[in-house]
């Protein structure tokens, strides 16, 4: 039985344009007005999208707060107890908090630098290295663990990290209406209403959806399926995420600037958190424009005065027919291959011919498997209480195999002829 | 050294017949990393060492057409996934990849047989328990000599449930990969 004390819940309303009003109690409130979630106003949910779809200037703060919306209607449907829900909100309201400037564009260039980057991972460190963790008291060390570690948390796992997550299905809807896009619309209200909490034969909490609502969720997984492919992989998108990542990276790895040198060092170490703390997406372009030196600088410019790279050349998997020429496609090591040819042809520098390779995560045909990737399907409480994958369940999820890969190089407009034609004498030639 | 797609290629290839499973495969790749022949990182999940990068390139493998997924429901509802090479699958082993690496696609193909021999269907259960044993003597033991109790203690504690006769049968895939060797333990006087 959840909470039915209104004026906890909601000691400060927030209009918010895709719930309506979000409610937070007044530890919420406090944890709102930190600086470390304040930070999340000036970084962008969409990075630069906001060059293709002007609309997408949505942050990572509106979402947060759409997250902690939805778990909570999650949370009081499925009648959490007072304490759980207050822990499911928390997660939800903190789950972005480890986000760089420019949110998975900086996690991408962690990765290249670091080889790995774990936002959850970075979110607890925040939460226990600054006073956001003195703030938590005594709800601290459960919404740390539940952030870390959401498979260990039975249904409150589910709605922080799952399919079927609260994250997942406010982002959606979000992304749809800044960008100004239909496709990410889906029937939240029937999947809300829906869902349930049954025991696996070992006892553990899984939260499925019950039959009645699986149009509902293949609506959803379409919506996913379409908002990949309109949006979050449209090729001038794809385009500013890669010259962003180039120009950060260059920054940090070879530029002189001392504000940057702290993301070389240890991801959890007290240096590189701070400096992560410092910094929103206006502040680091900003600061690369004025100090670098090199292409890095150049890059930043570019994006501010929406002078893009061109796609020179883009070519989807099934398109291309040549098993060889499919090889060579798709590993790091052999796009290096045809981009050491790209450029030894035309002449462009090896530095400004950029290899892309586009895959849709979410196709609709394959739903991950939770013991591999540890990772929950959605699944669906049918009226005999067996609980198929969606995926075996759904009329329309299923079976179809088409591949969602997609080649991209892009260039600068001037070199762009000159790829164009390399590219395809290159394809062509094997 | 092959690169892990290659690797996984040939796997598939060298399997053949019905197709081999996912965890199979897993473990096989396991192996093959052990005698030198590809490269993977490797850590302990539910089935034995696991490893996402092989996962990835599996699922990448699948959506460039050069293998084929087939999914199949077995008694109690549970889903196995079988792969095969697709005929641009065939063409790129035997065109491309034997031509150029022949002798690394032999020693696979010998780690192959040697799991098949093991277990001839190539069971998951049953080649896991291998790749759990010498998980734990690598990774756990450092390489140090362990009994098959001291094994089955860490296994446990990885949460695998393993037995000593299992992991004393697991011995004999392991030596013929040369990747163990057994000392008979002097008891005490």
């Amino acid at each position: 039985m959840t909470d039915s004390n209104w004026e906890k819940w909601h000691y400060k309303d927030i209009r918010d344009p895709i719930h309506g009003f979000v409610g937070v109690t007044e530890k919420e409130c406090k944890i709102l007005d930190s600086p470390q979630l304040q930070r999340l106003r000036n970084i962008k949910q969409l990075a630069c999208t906001n060059l293709v779809y002007p609309g997408a200037t949505h942050t990572r703060f509106d979402h947060s707060l759409g997250v902690l919306h939805i778990a909570d209607r999650i949370a009081q449907r499925l009648n959490f107890n007072p304490h759980e829900q207050a822990i499911v909100r928390m997660a939800a309201l903190l789950h972005d908090v480890g986000h760089g400037s420019f949110s998975h564009v900086f996690e991408n260039v962690m990765k290249k630098i670091h080889g790995k980057y774990n936002h959850a991972e970075l979110a607890s460190l925040i939460i226990n290295g600054t006073e956001l963790g003195d703030s938590l008291d005594d709800l601290r060390e459960e919404v740390v663990s539940l952030l870390l570690y959401p498979e260990k948390h039975g249904k409150l796992g589910y709605l922080i990290s799952s399919e079927l997550d609260a994250d997942r299905l406010d982002y959606l809807l979000r992304d749809s209406y800044y960008v100004g896009v239909e496709y990410g619309h889906f029937d939240l209200e029937r999947i809300i209403h829906t869902l349930h909490v049954i025991r696996d034969p070992r006892g553990t909490e899984e939260l499925v959806v019950k039959w009645k609502g699986r149009e509902a969720v293949t609506g959803y997984r379409l919506a996913r399926c379409y908002m990949h492919l309109q949006v979050y992989q449209h090729h001038t998108r794809l385009i500013t995420d890669a010259m962003l990542i180039r120009c950060l990276e260059k920054a940090i790895m070879e530029e002189e600037i001392p504000e940057l040198a702290p993301f070389r060092q240890a991801v959890n170490s007290k240096i590189f958190l701070d400096s992560l703390l410092a910094f929103t997406d206006e502040k680091i372009l900003n600061l690369i424009v004025t100090k670098a030196k090199g292409q890095s600088a150049e890059l930043g410019k570019m994006i501010f005065e929406r002078a893009l790279l061109k796609n020179a050349f883009s070519r989807s998997v099934d398109e291309i027919k040549s098993y060889r020429a499919k090889r060579e496609f798709q590993t790091e090591e052999s796009l290096e291959r045809v981009r050491a040819y790209i450029c030894t042809k035309t002449k462009v520098p090896k530095d400004w011919v950029f290899m892309h390779l586009s895959e849709v995560a979410n196709p609709l045909y394959r739903d991950p498997d939770y013991l591999d990737e540890g990772k929950r399907p959605i699944l669906i409480l049918e009226q005999d209480g067996k609980t198929p994958a969606l995926q075996d369940s759904s009329p329309l999820v299923g079976g179809e195999k088409k591949s969602w890969l997609k080649i991209f190089v892009f260039c600068r407009e001037k070199d762009k002829d000159r790829v164009t034609k390399a590219a395809e004498d290159y394809v062509n030639s094997l | 050294m092959l690169e892990l797609i290659d690797a996984i290629v040939a796997v598939i290839g060298k399997v053949g017949g019905n197709g081999l499973g996912r965890t199979a495969l897993q473990k096989i790749i396991y192996f093959a990393k052990a005698k030198g022949l590809t490269d993977a990182e490797y850590y302990a999940y539910f089935y034995g060492p696991y490893s996402a990068e092989v996962k990835g390139t599996l699922s990448s493998l699948v959506a460039y057409g050069f293998v084929d997924e087939r999914m199949e429901l077995i008694p109690g509802g549970k889903r196995i996934y079988k792969y095969t090479l697709t005929p641009d699958g065939e063409a790129l082993l035997q065109k491309k990849i034997e031509k150029e690496s022949g002798e690394q696609v032999e020693r696979v193909e010998e780690v192959v047989n040697a799991a098949k021999e093991y277990s001839s269907s190539l069971k998951a259960e049953d080649i896991s328990i291998p790749a759990k044993s010498y998980f734990v003597l690598v990774e756990e033991g450092k390489g140090q000599a362990m009994k098959p109790t001291e094994i089955k203690e860490i296994a446990h504690k990885l949460g695998w449930k393993v037995e000593d006769s299992q992991i004393e049968e697991s011995v004999k895939l392991l030596s013929r990969l040369g990747l163990v060797t057994v000392e008979v333990a002097k008891e005490p006087q």
